[in-house]
């Protein structure tokens, strides 16, 4: 045996063993140390800090202290820090690549707090695109509005547009009417084929070849008619396309006070009144930092939502070949990649401090079956008001993300907080008391939040230039309880946020009251003024218009006389006066006979 | 560089035997053409200590067939990907793969199962292999060397030193 086998190398294999081991547990701290820093950093793409590492081998626990990770989006401040960590750790289910914590233990975590110096950011996050960027301003009502003659002679109005034109066209058309008028054959021409056809109706006619005769002068005579009944006839066109536009310049100028009250509606903003979202206003920048703040903090864990080592199971994947690559098989008791068991971090915000405790925080709920829950507490939010928030949320095994939240917030008093800071208007919150409840469901990447939000104890102070500036510094001030509804809803790359609150009808309504007086005054001097111009206008045409009307009348009356011409028979009047006196003759002659016969 | 070279001519010109020698060189190949930090480089190690075979020899072994792997990886990842992926040999993998050991061991890793089938086949071959070239050499070619003047001048130089070094004659 001692042939082959040499005992000394035993003795010096697990020597060197064994100053492996003592290698790597003297320096653990500084390598565990540093991969958190690099691995961190690298993963968040900023500098990461790390002051000590103190590892326990028996059980295996591992303490941080002092822990910064820099915000790569403002270098100047932290993501989250913390000042001390300990997490309890399965060392052998490490062994096999799976961070399984069965105790992590935050203290005093912090977010977004202020480094002593700015940390280097390795690369710059992508951009997010922020739901309701829109700026709502206060409705831009003039303090003081102007008299109702500067406004028209500023403004270019329609009703001094539509009066001019009327007047022009009355000008234009009186020519061209008048010109068709003149074009008509006279009185005396008239007169002429009165008479003509008077002495052709008394001549009389004693055979047919005196009728014939007649017939041939009434053809002539006809044909003149006809001439001049053409020449009539164009005039009546140009009549009616005369009537037709002074008609409509009419019509236009009567509808033209109308419109242009509407667009000084819509030029002073008198119409905003009604519309104006004076929550959003006033909240809703406030709002969407918070948005911004969800949307970001979803942006850092969703990859490791989407991690799951089982995909690659059966789907080879492109790899470098001189490195292999593992390949997963479906396990009988299956652990996910990462889970912390159990969670307790105490978060101290500048509002206060706020209590953590979670279970099954992982990726692979489906693995172990069990959702991850989050309770959130505080007792001294803002030194006073309490929170209380709960929150569970599953990922199955198609990586569908299903969330449900809800949250109570208690008589929490408010920082002064400036809620707008405009030239037009400027307001603080300088007191406030806050209750609110809200919750939230989440399925994939689709949202849908609501939080009904009640300040109570309210006071606001600022200063406002215009009179509806005023009305909402007035009507915040009277406001107690101030009431908000906020919802968010939409996919998380695109949320729809909408804020809602009785203060809109309230401030809509004390708007109103303020301006309301100057507001009808305004209004009704300059409707005055309009409806002036259009009547004045109207007046001004009246007598082209009689005139016009006078023309009709004298076209009418040479056309009805040309229709009488035209309609008039005397060759049919003339046959038959011939037939009645051959008739005659015949009776007379009969009668005669008879008499002879009869003595 | 020479140090290596110096170990080499050690290890032939030693008074271990082939067989040892040419055992180091066996394991010395499994550790080099396989990843470094594995489970089985660690029992090759504990073995390589325990069993007398000529220590010198597997280090070399390992620096030559560590470099040599740079060539034959591609190939190990594909044969172990083919295996680990066949159809057929789904339940052995699954079977194995609850075992702790066996994923302690990476053999769910393509490169890790196909270096180290490759190198536990080629084991025996070499080894025997080295073992007559060894005993070969020693018959044969050192004496002839060593006749040539410029091995008798190389004696005289630095690179001699080291080896002398090496072998501990000095």
């Amino acid at each position: 045996m001692k042939k082959y086998l040499r005992w000394q190398g035993l003795v010096s294999f697990f020597a060197i063993t064994a100053l492996i081991v003592a290698f790597f547990t003297i320096f653990a701290n500084q390598i565990v140390k540093a991969g958190i820093e690099k691995g961190l950093g690298w993963y968040l793409g900023a500098q990461v800090d790390v002051e000590e590492v103190d590892i326990n081998w028996s059980p295996f626990i591992i303490n941080i202290d002092g822990f910064a990770a820099t915000d790569p989006r403002a270098p100047e401040q932290n993501l989250a820090s913390f000042e001390s960590a300990s997490a309890g750790m399965d060392f052998w289910q490490y062994l096999f690549g799976r961070v399984i914590i069965e105790e992590l233990t935050i203290e005093e975590l912090k977010l977004a707090s202020p480094r002593k110096t700015p940390g280097e950011v390795y690369r710059q996050p992508q951009e997010l695109t922020h739901a309701g960027d829109e700026q709502s301003t206060i409705p831009n009502i003039q303090a003081s509005l102007p008299d109702a003659k500067t406004l028209l002679a500023q403004l270019d109005l329609k009703t001094v547009q539509a009066s001019e034109a009327l007047d022009i066209a009355y000008q234009e058309e009186k020519i061209l009417v008048k010109e068709a008028y003149e074009k008509l054959p006279t009185k005396e021409r008239l007169k002429t084929y009165e008479d003509k056809l008077k002495a052709l109706t008394k001549r009389k006619v004693k055979t047919l070849d005196d009728v014939k005769a007649i017939q041939q002068e009434y053809e002539a005579l006809k044909k003149e008619f006809k001439q001049d009944k053409a020449i009539v006839d164009q005039a009546k066109v140009q009549l009616n396309k005369s009537k037709d536009r002074l008609t409509d310049a009419t019509i236009e100028l009567k509808n033209a006070p109308k419109e242009d009250w509407e667009r000084i509606e819509k030029e002073y903003q008198l119409d905003k009144i009604d519309a104006a979202d004076f929550a959003h206003i006033l909240f809703g920048e406030h709002t969407r930092k918070y948005v911004e703040t969800a949307q970001s903090a979803y942006e850092l864990i969703a990859p490791m939502l989407g991690s799951n080592t089982d995909t690659t199971k059966t789907t080879p994947v492109p790899v470098d070949p001189s490195q292999g690559r593992y390949i997963h098989f479906d396990l009988d008791n299956p652990l996910p990649d990462w889970l912390v068991k159990k969670l307790t971090v105490s978060l101290a915000d500048e509002s206060g401090l706020y209590r953590i405790a979670g279970s099954e925080i992982t990726a692979q709920h489906w693995l172990r079956d069990l959702p991850s829950t989050l309770l959130i507490t505080s007792e001294n939010v803002n030194q006073a008001g309490q929170l209380k928030a709960d929150a569970n949320w599953y990922v199955d095994k198609a990586f569908s993300l299903t969330t449900k939240a809800q949250w109570q917030l208690d008589n929490v008093p408010m920082p002064q907080t400036q809620l707008a800071n405009s030239d037009k208007l400027s307001v603080a919150m300088t007191q406030a008391s806050l209750s609110a409840d809200g919750m939230m469901q989440t399925k994939d990447k689709e949202i849908d939040a609501k939080s009904q939000l009640l300040m109570t104890k309210t006071a606001f102070s600022g200063q406002a230039e215009s009179s509806i500036s005023q009305s909402v510094l007035d009507a915040l001030n009277k406001l107690d309880p101030l009431d908000l509804t906020v919802t968010v809803t939409g996919s998380v790359d695109d949320l729809d946020t909408k804020i809602s609150s009785k203060l809109d009808n309230i401030l809509v309504d004390m708007a109103y009251d303020k301006v309301d007086k100057k507001l009808q005054s305004f209004k009704s001097d300059v409707q005055g003024s309009l409806n002036e111009k259009m009547s004045s206008a109207l007046n001004i045409n009246e007598k082209d218009a009689n005139e016009l009307l006078e023309l009709e009348g004298l076209i009418n009356s040479s056309d009805t006389s040309m229709d009488k011409l035209l309609n008039s028979d005397v060759v049919k009047q003339k046959k038959k006066e011939l037939e009645k006196r051959a008739k005659q003759k015949l009776e007379d002659k009969a009668k005669k006979q008879l008499e002879k016969l009869f003595g | 560089m020479l140090t290596l070279i110096a170990k080499l001519l050690h290890a032939l010109n030693s008074e271990d035997s082939p067989r040892q020698v040419a055992f180091g060189i066996a394991l010395g190949m499994i550790i080099g053409l396989t990843p470094t930090f594995t489970l089985h480089n660690l029992i090759i190690l504990l073995f390589a200590c325990i069993i007398r075979v000529h220590l010198g020899s597997v280090i070399l072994a390992f620096t030559f067939f560590a470099g040599l792997s740079y060539l034959t990886d591609p190939l190990s990842s594909h044969i172990g990907e083919s295996l680990l992926t066949s159809a057929g040999l789904q339940t052995l993998w699954h079977s194995l793969y609850q075992s702790e050991i066996f994923k302690l061991a990476q053999l769910h890793h393509t490169l890790t199962l196909g270096s180290l089938l490759i190198s536990i086949i080629l084991c025996t071959p070499v080894a025997l292999f080295s073992q007559w070239l060894i005993a070969r050499y020693r018959i044969h070619i050192k004496q002839f060397i060593e006749r040539f003047k410029i091995v008798q001048t190389l004696k005289a130089s630095k690179f001699y030193g080291i080896y002398q070094k090496v072998a501990g004659t000095v």
